[in-house]
């Protein structure tokens, strides 16, 4: 992936702190992933355009068993699809959310970008959660509790995962 | 596209139904055959599929050297876990084979393949098809699956290895803005296993509750280990032939009324639907039919939420509703539509859901399933018996509605 010409600008970007999306300079359409041909419009000309590096959570599932990927060490993580403001809400990118109050994130949360550095020199934009990182008492305030009970599932059940081994032999998983 | 292949179709959505209703009552499935479901098989994929094949032919009361046709399909590229249709053409002694597919695509492209089969007799291709799916998914299992389209590089990077990552988006987005919870997918669960245990051949024999499948630990968030399906050693085969043909045979035929396959990009708005809803309006729309019609349903259930999002789809639970619908036991073998008869992937076993289609098979024929607790006839007693009431038509569907299949009783 890293070594397609297609791809370079957006990793150079990244390099630079700036995230690159792709929009077709023909009929503007926001593309994702990176293709060569705009679908929208069949034009070749699709450009890599900057975006704010703010969004918002359009859903997001909580890796607890990793099964390999570049993620598989910081288990549980959170892999999300973030819709990038000023798009339309055309632009969404597959990421992470990662750091504090990652876990509890939920549906419609704000998040902004962040470049993380990676081994061989790759910085990989993941997003932080916006409110988390303002909020008074960040993960002990009462935030963290609003935002636990939001979501669909609570954390009772992530208390039970605790207790409980993580080897899926009986499911095969 | 409108009128483009002549006066009788005023529409696309016409053309696709007039294409999927060519096949109408055309072709049936008139053997089926399956091996044990294991976690340890100690055997090879050709020999779990011959196995399996063998046991259709014979069901359908024809030999070996009759079938001129074979089409299986594996997960994609990188991942061909089941055996070449080469090599169970070599391994049956077939005499003739004018059509063989290996086909990719996981459990999305299951009916699109009977089709395939279908389309290959209908032409006259072929007189027999056998299209079967063998897998050694629980011993020898990849622990990543093996992506390799431009889309699914960037998985890797964001540890979205495990389909549970890809389509727990979709469940995460329905609970989001349904309420759906994870109590609902319990219920299903419990009720898909309970079927299991009047299935000889399932591989879980022992009832769950609602509790167990709340304290089974996390997977991928939304989903616990009880809502994922199991990984299994084995293999089922289905015989596909003209109904013509299917009349001179050993069991009635059970009649292919109709199939779509396509697709739609994973993370497409709105995320909590999936191409079930497009491909419920094509089936049912070649074949006449509405979701009422539906008698028995064999439903994609590699996570719990994916089956939810399938019932309303194919338009058996209302949008939105389907927690609720399963929760009321609308589900259930004398509900308003069975689902998943067998206990499908969560509890009789992973075969790429063509295990589905077999299930699907059964309960149409006239003497009904044979594997469940009942000797002779069937007695509707739910603590031996699974066979549905007056089964007359079935409806099965692949991942995300991707393909499906009309099946109707002869």
């Amino acid at each position: 992936m890293r070594s397609e010409p297609i791809l370079r600008p957006f990793w150079d970007g990244c390099a630079d702190g700036r995230l690159l999306m792709r929009r077709c300079a023909a009929c503007g359409t926001w593309q994702w992933p990176p293709r060569e041909m705009c679908a929208a419009c069949a034009s070749a000309r699709v450009d890599w355009t900057e975006v704010s590096g703010v969004g918002v959570v359009t859903s997001f599932v909580i890796v607890h068993r990793a099964f390999g990927g570049a993620m598989a060490h910081r288990v549980p993580y959170v892999v999300a699809l973030v819709t990038i403001a000023g798009t339309d809400d055309e632009a969404s990118i597959l990421t992470n959310v990662v750091g504090p109050g990652a876990t509890d994130v939920t549906i419609g949360d704000e998040v902004e970008v962040q470049f993380e550095s990676e081994a061989g020199g790759l910085r990989v934009p993941r997003f932080r959660l916006v409110d988390w990182a303002t909020a008074p008492g960040g993960a002990e305030g009462e935030d963290a509790g609003m935002r636990a009970s939001r979501r669909s599932v609570g954390s009772d059940a992530r208390d039970a995962l605790k207790s409980s081994s993580p080897r899926m032999s009986e499911q095969g998983l | 596209m409108d009128s483009v292949v002549g006066g009788a179709c005023a529409s696309a959505d016409d053309w696709r139904a007039a294409m999927s209703g060519a096949l109408a009552g055309e072709t049936a499935v008139a053997g089926i055959g399956w091996t044990e479901f294991t976690k340890t098989s100690g055997r090879s994929v050709v020999d779990l599929a011959t196995e399996a094949c063998l046991g259709a032919v014979t069901d359908a009361g024809l030999a070996p050297a009759d079938v001129d046709g074979f089409v299986t399909s594996y997960w994609g590229p990188g991942g061909q876990d089941t055996a070449d249709p080469r090599g169970i053409a070599e391994a049956l002694g077939a005499e003739e084979c004018t059509y063989r597919l290996f086909g990719a695509g996981g459990g999305s492209a299951i009916c699109a393949m009977v089709g395939s089969a279908a389309m290959a007799v209908h032409c006259g291709l072929c007189r027999y098809v056998l299209v079967y799916r063998a897998a050694n998914g629980s011993s020898s299992r990849p622990d990543t699956i093996p992506w390799a389209t431009a889309e699914d590089q960037w998985r890797t990077l964001y540890g979205q290895t495990h389909a549970a990552a890809i389509f727990g988006l979709r469940v995460m987005a329905h609970m989001h803005r349904y309420g759906t919870t994870s109590r609902d997918f319990a219920h299903l669960a419990v009720a898909q296993r309970n079927h299991a245990l009047l299935n000889g051949k399932a591989m879980m024999k022992t009832p769950i509750t609602v509790a167990d499948h709340q304290a089974s630990p996390w997977v991928i968030e939304p989903f616990r280990r009880l809502d994922c399906c199991l990984q299994t050693d084995g293999a089922v085969a289905l015989l596909v032939t003209s109904t013509e043909r299917a009349r001179d045979l050993r069991h009635a035929p059970v009649h292919i009324e109709g199939f779509v396959g396509g697709a739609i990009p994973h993370e497409r708005p709105p995320l909590w639907e999936t191409n079930a809803k497009r491909a419920a309006q094509t089936l049912y729309g070649a074949a006449g039919v509405s979701a009422a019609d539906i008698d028995v349903a064999e439903l994609y259930d590699p996570f719990t939420g994916m089956c939810l999002l399938h019932m309303e789809g194919f338009g058996l639970a209302p949008e939105g509703e389907s927690g609720a619908w399963v929760r009321a036991g609308k589900n259930g073998l004398d509900g308003e539509t069975p689902v998943n008869t067998h206990g499908g992937l969560l509890s009789e076993g992973y075969l790429g859901g063509y295990n589905h289609i077999v299930e699907a098979v059964q309960q149409l024929r006239p003497e009904g399933v044979v594997d469940d607790g009942c000797d002779e006839h069937h007695t509707y007693d739910r603590s031996v018996c699974r066979q549905v009431r007056d089964a007359k038509r079935g409806l099965v569907c692949g991942e995300s509605g991707e393909s499906a299949l009309l099946l109707r009783a002869a």
